[in-house]
């Protein structure tokens, strides 16, 4: 690859894995919440006598809002589990072409994704859902989160799409997993 | 079924055995029949086709089936009028939710068409009452008791009457229940025989505090896309088991009861004037909804005056 | 039917085989398979519906708490504190501390309902401390897969919740029956361990110094074994002692470590955020998964495979026994590529009435689909206890599937011989019943 299209590459991957890091900042904040959620209806149900109607709703949110949220930073990180024989059987070049293909399959599954969670959280908000128990949450509000996680994890491939074009996919880092 | 015009899939999460189940699938065997083979309905109980409660009325919509058995007020989320019905003591007794629907009936319709789909029956739960570990004879009885309840309403009512209920998943209940975690759950006389309550607690109150139905309804373009004879022999069907299956819902009750009573269940119904005082918390619960949702106020009105009150 | 089941292998071969990301391999053969089959169907609702669902189940919860809870621990001494504080007690035990991750399984078996959650705690604070200490690593993350599995079988369990409620069946006598079962499996795999270390002693570490009994008893006190055991007092207690809900009590478990690693001055700010930064990548990849999982076994459902299936078995009229082996074999395959939850969700209107009319009861039943459950576990692709090792210590899923296989075996085996003497199922919760 030539000098100049590499160099603007390598910038283009950086941003997106700051991207990432930012996304699973908040991913990390939702489990913490989560936590701090349920642990707060255990105290307030034993100390006070009260039980806090909204701890498990949010908490579920919560939950989902983490997942999709934490996905493209654990991406970056290898942390999805995949079958890696092929890319171990052929030889380094063909073996980058399949390691791309996978990306750009990987890609139209997650992009599909990403257009189901915004329908869904588009129809929401035009339609006014909301949860059916004691708190009404818009259901539009914790669905969008779970779709900028959804985008945010189709850069995430995008990204990693681009380390294979600069020779940096898993074919070239095969001890990857035991660096976890 | 090999010649069949039209197949559906049709949608129950209550398990196999559960009445609204059963009487779903003699509704759809009764299709079979009125439609000379036309319309075959496969049922899909225990939510095996993947849609939970409260999406009842969006996967028919959707078109994610064509049809399905709808708990109606899970479906608030979609249109808060819906819960209606679940408003404490608005309607306790079979006759009053029958006069209840007789208002609201062409309402639900109207909201039914607003989201694709065609009511095609209706059927109540039996009433939901109070399970304890101790008895509960009176409001003092019911002072901080740590009671499970499944909605809005559930939670508000019970505040108001002093107890300290909570919301958790049903997976949670029956071991909690064991540990002691909670000393008392709300719910209908099937769902208690359903999670043996017997083995945790030794009360039933049937204080038949709320009203709750299912409906049955079925995605308006796979509607439109039957014949007109079809589409007749099906809403005669339809209309013709609704007043059998309200029956089985009684003698689903009763039976229930029994269970309970032959398992070593104390159970007791509210005296009058505890009754009295339970009506009397639950009606400011009433004004609060209309405020809350102005359109339901008329057939509220409506009906209570129907009925003398 | 055979249509569908051949372009179900061939996608799912074909995705996961070119090393697309298993969870994005699910959704993609999911995607597929409707659009080839039930072409007018809105798939995106469908798809929207259930990463929805799964990622907002409140019955899931737990498993982030546990996860949270095993990465914080991670950065105390727990880990280092359980191995010297087993270790004198193991001396002499053939296998030696192979058996901690059997024994710890058993143990957080009971304080957690899914063995997702019992694998990664048990093998984040055990796994990679073992083969660190020279013990097989094929032993270690065997061992670890096949017991991680039986924090469906010892309750709570959430597999018996919704059997349970399915069923119409006691959930507390499912419990019950559980207990008996669950404990002579966790000792079938302990005997195992120990004929393989005895048959090839390279197997295990070098064993420990003699102690006296006055150091074993130390080894129970302050920085040894106490730390971990008031813990877990701590988790059960709050459970069994009407404080908390099961899920609540894993929130309790989490405080619990928070404050072990104050108390020992394991935790700044900076290990925290790491442990939480960790934690919700487990999460994340792991409820990736599921949402993938689940995704195609509801479109499976939708194209009526399973149900099928169990119809043709139906129609086969076999003996009491060959049909209890037919649907293990059928719950084994069904298990390669569906979630186990949902193999039993939408199979149970037909299996369970076949297996009543062969003369077996609710409780029994429940019990063998809590064991094929835990099969489905730990057989590739689709199989989440392999998936989180894979994530805890890394390697490929074969080498690990394969290291599981003997566990895979026993459980099989197991759950034959449950066919061959149902009492060992109904024994406990019939003198319970017996007795009130
Ligand atoms: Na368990
Ligand atoms: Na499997």
């Amino acid at each position: 690859m030539p000098a100049r299209p590499e160099a603007l590459t390598r910038t283009l991957v950086s941003r997106i894995d700051a991207l990432c890091t930012a996304a699973a900042v908040l991913g990390a904040a939702c489990l913490a919440g989560l936590f701090l959620l349920i642990l707060s209806e255990v105290l307030a149900r034993n100390l006070l006598g009260q039980s806090l109607a909204f701890s498990w709703d949010f908490a579920a949110y919560g939950m989902g809002c983490c997942f999709f949220l934490s996905a493209a930073n654990t991406m970056k990180n290898s942390g999805h589990v995949r079958v890696t024989v092929l890319f171990e059987l052929l030889p380094p070049g063909p073996a980058r072409i399949a390691e791309g293909v996978a990306c750009v399959l990987g890609m139209l599954v997650s992009l599909a994704l990403v257009y189901a969670l915004g329908d869904m959280a588009w129809l929401s908000y035009v339609r006014g859902s909301t949860a059916a128990s004691v708190v009404k949450t818009p259901l539009w509000i914790p669905q969008s989160l779970m779709t900028l996680g959804a985008l945010v994890f189709v850069l995430a491939l995008v990204a990693q799409f681009l380390r294979v074009l600069l020779g940096e996919g898993h074919v070239d880092r095969p001890d990857i997993e035991d660096a976890l | 079924p090999a010649f069949a015009e039209t197949t559906w899939d049709m949608s129950v999460v209550w398990p196999e055995s559960n009445f609204h189940t059963q009487n779903a699938k003699i509704f759809a065997d009764a299709v079979e029949t009125a439609t000379d083979g036309d319309v075959v309905i496969t049922v899909h109980s225990g939510g095996a086709l993947g849609i939970k409660g409260p999406e009842g009325m969006a996967a028919v919509r959707d078109g994610l089936v064509p049809i399905a058995d709808i708990l109606m007020n899970q479906q608030v989320g979609e249109a808060p009028i819906l819960g209606i019905e679940t408003l404490p003591y608005l309607a306790p007794t079979m006759p009053d939710l029958a006069l209840l629907h007789k208002f609201f009936r062409p309402k639900l319709e109207e909201v039914a068409a607003s989201m694709n789909q065609k009511l095609l029956y209706m059927v109540p739960w039996p009433g939901q009452a109070v399970y304890a570990k101790t008895p509960i004879n009176s409001i003092e009885d019911l002072s901080g008791l740590k009671m499970r309840v499944v909605d809005a309403n559930g939670y508000d009512f019970f505040n108001r009457l002093g107890a300290a209920p909570l919301q958790m998943p049903w997976g949670e209940v029956v071991p909690s229940l064991a540990a002691g975690t909670i000393s008392s759950v709300t719910t209908s006389s099937s769902s208690g025989v359903d999670g043996s309550f017997w083995e945790f607690m030794d009360y039933m109150s049937t204080f038949n505090w709320q009203a709750s139905s299912n409906i049955v309804t079925v995605n308006l373009d796979a509607w439109n896309a039957l014949s007109p004879e079809d589409q007749v022999a099906i809403e005669d069907t339809a209309r013709r088991l609704e007043g059998e299956f309200w029956l089985t819902s009684r003698r689903e009750d009763d039976a229930k009861i029994a269970t309970l009573k032959s398992h070593g269940m104390t159970v007791t119904a509210p005296s009058p004037a505890f009754k009295a005082a339970l009506i009397e918390r639950a009606t400011p619960m009433w004004d609060a909804f209309k405020e809350r949702v102005p359109e339901a106020a008329p057939y509220i009105d409506a009906y209570l005056e129907a009925r003398g009150n | 039917m055979g249509t569908v089941s051949l372009a179900l292998v061939a996608l799912l071969a074909f995705l996961l085989g070119t090393g697309v990301w298993i969870c994005l391999g699910l959704l993609g053969t999911g995607v597929g398979l409707l659009t080839l089959f039930r072409p007018q169907m809105p798939i995106e609702k469908l798809l929207a519906q259930q990463a929805w669902n799964a990622s907002t189940s409140m019955e899931l919860l737990a498993l982030p708490l546990f996860i949270l809870m095993a990465e914080i621990l991670f950065h105390t001494k727990v880990a280092e504190s359980l191995f010297n504080g087993l270790a004198p007690w193991t001396r002499r035990l053939p296998g030696r501390m192979s058996h901690v991750t059997v024994l710890a399984s058993t143990l957080f078996a009971a304080v957690s309902g899914s063995s997702a959650a019992t694998t990664s705690t048990v093998g984040r604070i055990t796994a990679r401390e073992l083969i660190a200490k020279g013990y097989d690593r094929s032993l270690v993350t065997g061992s670890l897969a096949g017991a991680g599995t039986l924090g469906f079988l010892i309750p709570p369990s959430t597999i018996m919740i919704i059997y349970g409620v399915l069923a119409e069946e006691s959930i507390l006598k499912l419990f019950m029956a559980g207990i008996v079962p669950g404990a002579l499996l966790a000792l079938s795999y302990m005997l195992y361990l120990a004929i393989r270390a005895t048959l090839n002693p390279s197997l295990v570490g070098a064993p420990p110094p003699p102690s006296s009994f006055r150091e074993k008893l130390a080894t129970l006190r302050g920085e040894g074994l106490a730390p971990l055991l008031l813990l877990i007092v701590c988790v059960v207690g709050s459970m069994y002692g009407g404080i908390a809900s099961p899920t609540e009590a894993a929130s309790v478990g989490v405080l619990g470590s928070l404050l072990l690693g104050v108390y020992q001055r394991a935790l700044s700010w900076r290990t925290l955020g790491q442990a939480l930064f960790h934690a919700a990548q487990t999460c994340s990849m792991i409820g990736f998964i599921i949402i993938g999982a689940m995704f195609l076994s509801v479109g499976l459902g939708y194209l009526g495979l399973p149900r099928f299936v169990a119809a043709t078995i139906q129609g086969l009229h076999l003996s009491p026994f060959t049909l209890i082996l037919a649907l293990l074999a059928f719950y084994v395959i069904l298990g390669c590529f569906m979630e186990g939850m949902s193999c039993i969700v939408m199979t149970l209107p037909i299996t369970l009435p076949l297996v009543l009319a062969a003369g077996y009861d609710k409780i029994w039943f429940g019990i063998f689909l809590v064991l094929v459950v835990e099969l489905a576990q730990i057989t590739p692709p689709v199989g989440f206890n392999l998936i989180v090792i894979q994530r805890l210590i890394g390697g490929r899923i074969g080498p690990i599937a394969r290291a599981a296989l003997p566990f895979f075996l026993i459980t099989a085996t197991f759950t034959l011989l449950l066919a061959v003497f149902p009492g060992i199922v109904s024994w406990l919760p019939d003198l319970l019943a017996s007795r009130s």
